[in-house]
């Protein structure tokens, strides 16, 4: 099985003034393609830390982390932006979406800084369907419940069929029974290629994950 | 760059109050700022126009009434007499003396008309030729004895602002003959009630007729008349005629005393207005650290958004940056706009708005990297 992501003695500390975090050190991980992957842990133990280095979002780290055998810190911020847009597909932890476009414009934002020509929109409409968000896609996303909008955020990183996804507590607000679609999509995503590394403080989805990192053991 | 300015105007229209805020106290802030270096600068101009004339200059006098020391009146109006009067003075003091002067022809607007153009025409009688036209030709020549008596055809000397239409020997309108043409820039001072230079650019300059001098406003004549004298009996003698024609009797003011007069009398207005300068500078600086915090707090979560959804951040830089930018080139405008309608400000002024501008924008760029190096 060749890999994804190749981690490899990955070392976060937040540095401020006045002191400074350790949150993790010397982490050493390699996740194959298809895998599903759980990261679980007690609040506060880095895991957010962690899936934000994955996802390109945070370069401030010690080691080496290779996606796709491309070593990410040698890419250039051109570079990595569209390894963001293109590879990597993010759930932050927190809900974010621009208030004043349509869930659906949000959904679309990665295609559109894709460049694509024409917008995906059977996608757009398979995803909302399945997510069950389809009645709300001309909302602003202020109208809708936190559950509703977490799908929308989940919606938007799926949009651009990236082989990596990185979820960072994605079903918080979501009932069990979307929790049930959530995981369906993504164990098909892994059936397809592609790679899911989820956080999690939910046993119903650790459970359902290939592999699952304890943060508690690493430390 | 698409996207990066597709984000900066859709922000832009955002923050729409605070952008205006931002635009209308730099727009303040450079125009005070002009107007200080503007000062400074014409000062710096009128303090070396009259070292390089200084054997001229501190021997003329200007002449004041008695009467109207204390305040001045611009638009004071003469009585019949008293017209005859600044005549007969003037005919008086050009016989006696050297005396040089140029004013506003302040006729009705068709005489103002020079092919086809509506300009500013200036008499200038045959001393303010020789002194100071003389020196500024650029083509043809000053005017000469002859150019003083009427005759069909006026002479003119015209600045260089006709001298890609008119050359020397060209007549206009059937009524004036171009018999010179000043140099680019051509400027001189009357040190009078200002110290701004006079540009001679786009002034045609006609000859004060002796014999056509009941045709002037005769006002001027001694409002604008420029006399060198040498001593306290000339003073004398000019307040005697003024004696025996029963008119007022004129103080003497030296053009090197009442630039010296200006510049202290200046001195408050120019203090206050530095001091008011810098404090908006102050405030110019501190609003713009306070509401590009503001701005960026409340847009923090919306431009991570853009981050995760593939915007690189030189993206998010040049956006933050070109919003910046779009104040800027507004408050220039402004400026210039003002400037061009209102104010006329020199080369100078408008280099140190540039360089004003320049220094904010570096400021602001200095911020938005901080910032963004944060997301
Ligand atoms: N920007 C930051 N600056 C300084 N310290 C930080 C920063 N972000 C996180 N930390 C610290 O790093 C540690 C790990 O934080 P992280 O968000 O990764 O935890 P987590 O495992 O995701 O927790 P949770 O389950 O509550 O989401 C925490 O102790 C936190 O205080
Ligand atoms: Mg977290």
């Amino acid at each position: 099985m060749s890999e994804l992501i190749k981690v490899a003695s990955l070392t976060k500390e937040y540095v401020y003034k006045g002191g400074s975090t350790s949150v993790f050190n010397n982490l050493d991980i390699r996740v194959g393609f298809g895998s599903f992957v759980g990261v679980v842990g007690v609040s506060g133990c880095g895991k957010s830390s962690f899936l934000k280095i994955l996802a390109g979002l945070d370069l401030g780290f010690k080691g080496e982390y290779f996606l796709n055998n491309i070593n990410i810190s040698t890419l250039t911020n051109k570079k990595l932006a569209s390894f963001r847009n293109e590879v990597i597909g993010y759930i932050p932890q927190e809900i974010l979406l621009i208030n004043d476009m349509s869930i659906a414009d949000n959904i679309l934002l990665p295609a559109k800084y894709a460049g694509l020509k024409k917008s995906p929109n059977d996608y757009l409409w398979f995803l909302a369907e399945r997510l069950g968000i389809k009645t709300l896609l001309h909302k602003k996303p202020t109208e809708l419940s936190g559950g509703e909008r977490q799908r929308a955020s989940i919606a938007r990183a799926l949009i651009n069929r990236p082989k990596l996804i990185v979820a960072d507590e994605p079903t918080t607000s979501v009932d069990d029974q979307n929790i049930e679609i959530i995981m369906k999509l993504f164990r098909e995503i892994c059936v397809d290629g592609g790679s899911v590394i989820t956080a999690t403080h939910d046993a119903n989805v650790s459970s359902r994950c290939d592999i699952v990192l304890d943060f508690k053991n690493i430390k | 760059m698409k996207i990066a300015l597709m984000l900066a105007i859709s922000q832009l229209f955002k923050n729409v109050k605070i952008n205006a805020i931002l635009t209308l106290t730099l727009f303040a802030t450079s125009l005070c700022l002009m107007i200080v270096v503007n000062y400074f600068s014409d000062l710096a101009r009128v303090d070396l126009y009259v070292n390089e004339n200084k054997s001229l200059y501190d021997k003329t006098y200007s002449m004041i009434r008695t009467s109207e020391l204390k305040n001045y009146n611009f638009s004071r109006i003469y009585s019949r007499e008293e017209l005859e009067k600044n005549v007969k003075m003037h005919r008086f003091i050009s016989g006696n003396f050297t005396n040089y002067c140029a004013f506003r022809r302040g006729a009705n607007p068709s005489d103002l008309i020079f092919g086809g153009d509506s300009v500013e025409f200036y008499y200038c009688n045959e001393s303010f030729s020789d002194l100071i036209l003389t020196g500024r030709i650029m083509g043809g020549r000053s005017f000469e004895e002859s150019d003083f008596s009427a005759s069909s055809l006026t002479s003119a000397v015209a600045g260089f602002g006709f001298a890609e239409k008119y050359s020397v020997g060209d007549v206009v309108d059937n009524r004036y003959l171009i018999v010179g043409i000043l140099k680019k820039g051509a400027n001189y001072f009357n040190l009078q009630h200002n110290y701004y230079p006079i540009d001679m650019d786009n002034i045609v300059f006609t000859p004060l007729i002796p014999d056509d001098i009941d045709n002037v406003n005769s006002a001027f004549l001694i409002d604008n008349a420029k006399v060198v004298l040498e001593s306290r009996e000339d003073f004398e003698s000019i307040n005697n005629y003024a004696d025996h024609i029963s008119m007022d009797r004129f103080n003497f003011a030296n053009q090197c005393e009442l630039l010296r007069l200006m510049k202290s009398d200046d001195r408050v207005l120019v203090g206050n207005e530095i001091f008011f300068s810098a404090t908006m500078l102050l405030i110019l600086l501190f609003l713009t650290f306070v509401f590009q915090k503001l701005k960026f707090w409340g847009r923090m979560s919306e431009l991570k958004v853009h981050c995760i959804c593939g915007s690189s951040l030189c993206n998010i830089w040049l956006a933050e940056f070109l919003e910046i930018a779009i104040i800027l080139l507004l408050a220039a405008s402004l400026v210039f706009v003002v400037n061009i309608r209102f104010l006329h400000m020199n080369a100078v002024a408008i280099a140190a708005l540039i360089i004003c501008l320049i220094t904010y924008a570096l400021f602001c760029g200095l911020m938005i990297y901080n910032e963004v190096a944060e997301i």
